[in-house]
């Protein structure tokens, strides 16, 4: 039992030692009605990381702040992988296509990962978001988006 | 005394090391060989080098742990600092104490200073000269920067005072002083009035063999498609002068982008035309010399992948050395990962115009609380296996972990789905990893089907297991 109890302690000082950063980049995209895209997921800790990926679509209130639903039927998106290991200090690329078939399109794309767990032994599950803003024009498109949505602040 | 201690730690670490660090390599860039293993445990690291350079076997051991909010190193360390365009790196053995705030940097080291030998593959140090030294930084809310450092490395001073300042549209950095007994300055300037246009200045004093001054003028537009860019350069290497000049444009169509640029130094003149596709994850480029009446063509291009990624790339770069001028520069890159190993090979043309290679090959070794170790890259093609994992309750299961024949390993989302691309449509084999899984707990599984049909829904049944 106390075998057990310090292994446990142990485990529980690993994770809270390599909780560290995981980045995604970009984290923003602006595209046309059609476009091809990449993100990145870099695991900066020491242990591999399963990477689960989701995408929703999302509206703006005029706070900025987003609401998050079931990707829209305008929105056909071809993801190239739905999940992925990450190699320690390893990068991922995930791709995809994406066509909107409304004037606009706002999609995120929701990275899942298990990070570690809490002193309490609570698990801590980490989201990352990469945003794609899909409008007729590339050009300010999330600007245009926000403006729509009536998003006051900058 | 030392070499049984260094005994103590390769043998004695791997054994209770949560997660092992293995690196070995070759650099002609920095002529040397070698390796090294870094255990790392629940509050420190420990790391031992060994290896040859410049034909003399060299050895490093260090422990780099967290002592009451500082980052504290005993052993071998390279002492560096980089601000403003100084950079310094001096190879210590001894005691090196760090501490970073939001703010504040603050970095002292006391002990034996030396030859040392940096390379991502091996960290050793010779001790020569005892030496001590400080740095300190602070970032000030309105954008200021200052910098110092200090340090006494033998018989030689370094005392280095920088300050930046980020404004709106520019910003200026500067620093100088003594640098290792040589009088040092080092100053940028950027100054962007409006979105697409910028200026830049440069000086910078660097020391190989002998004191080398470089200084810079450019300017870079940018206006929709097309790019503009100038440069004037100046470089004073012992007591030989080289300027150069360089001007250019681009134009981008779609995923092509044309470049024209002209290049002259030393009364000699360099036209270099590029024309460069991207294709999702493939680079092609085209490239056309015209030098003293004289045309050369060249091809390049390179592709970046998780698993592998390969280029080879063609630049033109200024020389002061020896007064070369603007010479051209073939560089050589290949990347493989194959599962937790990394194994990189990079050629690059070092100060003197002589091509250099390093490479070398890193990977990491889980020890009793590893994450998911299987490789889950899918194969892609144009036919979809999909499913679900839910639960005995019929809730979805997050990050349950289920191999396709072939090999690849998916994980469910939140909502208990998971998918994978195959090439084939036939069905093929499903296996859940049991002991794979991201989510917490013991599970067993109460239905699956053997294989599965791309297009057609798979459903994965499982339950929770009590522990006895």
């Amino acid at each position: 039992m106390k075998r057990a109890s310090s292994q446990l302690l142990l485990q529980l000082l690993f994770f809270g030692l390599t909780v560290s950063a995981q980045t995604v980049s970009p984290m923003i995209v602006e595209c046309g009605k059609k476009c091809r895209g990449e993100f990145s997921i870099t695991n900066n800790g020491l242990t591999p990381l399963a990477v689960t990926v989701e995408a929703r679509s999302f509206s703006l209130d005029t706070l900025g702040r987003a609401t998050n639903r079931p990707l829209d039927p305008a929105v056909e998106l071809k993801l190239e992988e739905g999940s992925a290991r990450i190699s320690p200090k390893g990068t991922h690329t995930f791709a995809y296509q994406m066509k909107c078939a409304d004037p606009s399109c706002s999609v995120v794309l929701l990275s899942s990962m298990v990070v570690g767990h809490t002193a309490e032994g609570i698990l801590v599950r980490v989201q990352l978001a990469h945003t794609i803003y899909a409008c007729e024009k590339q050009k300010d498109c999330r600007k245009k988006v926000r403006a729509v949505a009536g998003v006051t602040v900058k | 005394m030392l070499r049984v201690c260094l005994c103590g730690l390769l043998l004695g670490v791997p054994v209770s090391a949560q997660v092992l660090q293995l690196s070995a390599g070759r650099s002609t860039l920095l002529a040397g060989t070698g390796g090294e293993i870094t255990a790392f445990f629940p509050e420190s690291a420990l790391s031992a080098s060994a290896g040859f350079a410049n034909g003399h076997f060299v050895f490093g051991v260090s422990d780099t742990f967290k002592f009451h909010g500082l980052d504290i190193t005993a052993g071998d360390n390279i002492f560096g600092c980089s601000f403003d365009g100084a950079s310094l790196g001096v190879s210590t053995r001894g005691l090196f104490v760090q501490r970073k705030t939001r703010h504040n940097t603050f970095v002292v080291y006391v002990g034996s200073t030396g030859i040392g030998y940096a390379t991502p593959f091996m960290v050793t140090a010779k001790d020569q000269h005892i030496g001590a030294g400080f740095f300190l930084q602070r970032q000030f809310d309105n954008g200021l920067l200052p910098s110092f450092l200090a340090m006494i490395d033998g018989g030689k001073h370094t005392v280095v005072q920088g300050l930046s300042y980020q404004g709106h549209n520019h910003r200026l950095a500067g620093s100088g002083g003594l640098l290792q007994n040589e009088k040092y300055f080092s100053g940028e300037a950027d100054y962007q009035p409006i979105h697409g246009l910028s200026f830049s200045a440069t000086h910078n004093d660097y020391f190989l063999t002998g004191h080398l001054t470089a200084n810079s003028l450019s300017a870079f537009a940018a206006l929709g498609r097309v790019t503009l860019q100038a440069s004037v350069l100046d470089g004073r290497y012992k007591v030989i002068k080289t300027t150069g000049a360089s001007a250019g444009s681009s134009l981008r169509i779609g995923s092509i982008t044309a470049r024209s640029s002209f290049y002259e130094s030393n009364h000699r003149i360099l036209l270099v035309h590029v024309v460069q596709e991207n294709l999702h994850r493939w680079t092609f480029s085209g490239i056309v010399n015209q030098t003293r009446g004289q045309t050369s063509y060249a091809f390049g291009g390179g592709y970046h992948g998780n698993k592998i990624s390969v280029s080879l790339d063609h630049s033109v770069l200024f020389f002061p050395v020896g007064g070369k001028g603007f010479q051209q520069a073939t560089t050589v890159q290949v990347s493989l990962h194959i599962h937790d190993t990394t194994l990189n090979f990079q050629t690059n043309v070092d100060a003197m115009m002589h091509m250099q290679y390093t490479t070398y090959a890193s990977s990491y070794v889980q020890g009793s609380v590893a994450g998911p170790a299987m490789n889950s890259h899918s194969t892609g093609g144009k036919f979809i296996i999909a499913g679900a994992v839910v639960d005995e309750r019929g809730r979805p299961m997050e990050g349950a972990a289920i191999q396709l024949q072939g090999g690849a390993v998916v994980y469910s989302d939140s909502q208990g789905r998971f998918f994978a691309r195959v090439k084939h449509d036939k069905p093929l084999a499903l296996v859940v990893l049991l002991t794979e899984f991201a989510a917490p707990g013991r599970w067993a599984v109460i239905s699956c089907p053997a294989d599965a049909v791309p297009g057609t829904e798979v459903l994965i049944r499982l339950g929770r297991e009590i522990a006895p």
